[in-house]
């Protein structure tokens, strides 16, 4: 349950950061063709680095999942 | 770093980063003046995703707890007498360390120590007044009752008793059946200083032989 919960949170971080990059586009508070705004550039930043970061866990924490598995049945077939 | 540590540090790296970036968002409408609509949007995907992320780091601290405790890296939880005996076993470890003596560092020559070990022995096998003032051997005096029985005489009821004939009766004769056994253990006795009176002792003090075989570091030296 904890497990989920916290994958769960890293997929919800990657969620963020690409809802942060869209949100600007997607709520017309970003003009068409205009240059973007402080607020535009601030969300765009921190939803960039939010999905990196996010998507840089996700992966890590799914392969070292898949570590423990293999590990776990190697010491199932020793014994 | 194991790999199922960066697994969980991976985990909270996110939930940390994720942290800050709800702060920074909830802060900077104020921060920049922002709009209406771009102050709701800035400021709830900020709370939002601070409360999500704090909600994150505690599962990956728990799981990385966890999974340390299975490793049996930590003890149970909350547990101040493993604590205490972990630290007091780290001492014990340290101080075992600290008193242990070095080993040589290289084994001394097998020659030499023959060598040293002749010169030790040698005095005490070839003086032999060393051996004749710690023993005493006693020469058996000539007992005319320890030879050979005598043919019983007149009167004998012809029963063997040790040294002789039972030429009385039993009650007076036991005395002189005692001295007779006496006077023949007598004449095997060494005595030596130190070590009890008795005919066993003889068997390690007897008379010194010129020959000493030492054995014990893979080879066999006679002389």
């Amino acid at each position: 349950m904890v497990s989920r919960a916290a994958m769960a949170g890293l997929v919800l971080s990657v969620a963020a950061g690409a809802w942060l990059i869209v949100a600007p586009f997607a709520l017309r508070f970003q003009p068409h063709g205009a240059r973007w705004t402080v607020a535009t550039r601030i969300d765009v930043g921190v939803g960039a680095a939010l999905l990196t970061a996010g998507i840089a866990g996700v992966l890590i924490a799914v392969s070292g999942r898949v570590r423990e598995l293999y590990a776990d049945a190697e010491q199932d077939e020793s014994r | 770093m194991s790999g199922r540590g960066s697994r969980y540090l991976a985990g909270l790296s996110v939930a940390a980063v994720g942290l800050v970036a709800g702060g920074w968002l909830a802060l900077t409408p104020y921060a920049f003046a922002f709009h209406d609509r771009e102050r709701l949007t800035a400021w709830a995907t900020g709370a939002g995703l601070a409360v999500l992320s704090a909600v994150s780091l505690g599962c990956w601290t728990a799981l990385w707890r966890r999974r340390l405790r299975a490793d049996r890296v930590l003890g149970p939880a909350g547990s101040r007498r493993w604590r205490r005996s972990r630290r007091r076993q780290a001492r014990a470890e340290r101080l075992v360390k600290a008193t242990r003596r070095r080993e040589l560092s290289v084994a001394p020559d097998p020659a030499q120590v023959l060598t040293d070990l002749r010169e030790l022995l040698t005095p005490l096998l070839t003086d032999h007044s060393l051996v004749a003032d710690r023993v005493v051997v006693q020469s058996p005096p000539p007992s005319p009752l320890v030879s050979a029985p005598s043919p019983p005489p007149a009167g004998c009821d012809n029963q063997p008793v040790m040294g002789g004939w039972l030429s009385q009766p039993a009650a007076v004769a036991a005395p002189d059946a005692a001295v007779n056994a006496d006077a023949a253990e007598a004449s095997h006795t060494v005595q030596a200083p130190g070590q009890v009176r008795g005919p066993r002792s003889a068997s390690f003090l007897a008379a010194p032989t010129k020959e000493l075989l030492v054995v014990g570091s893979g080879e066999e030296e006679s002389w």
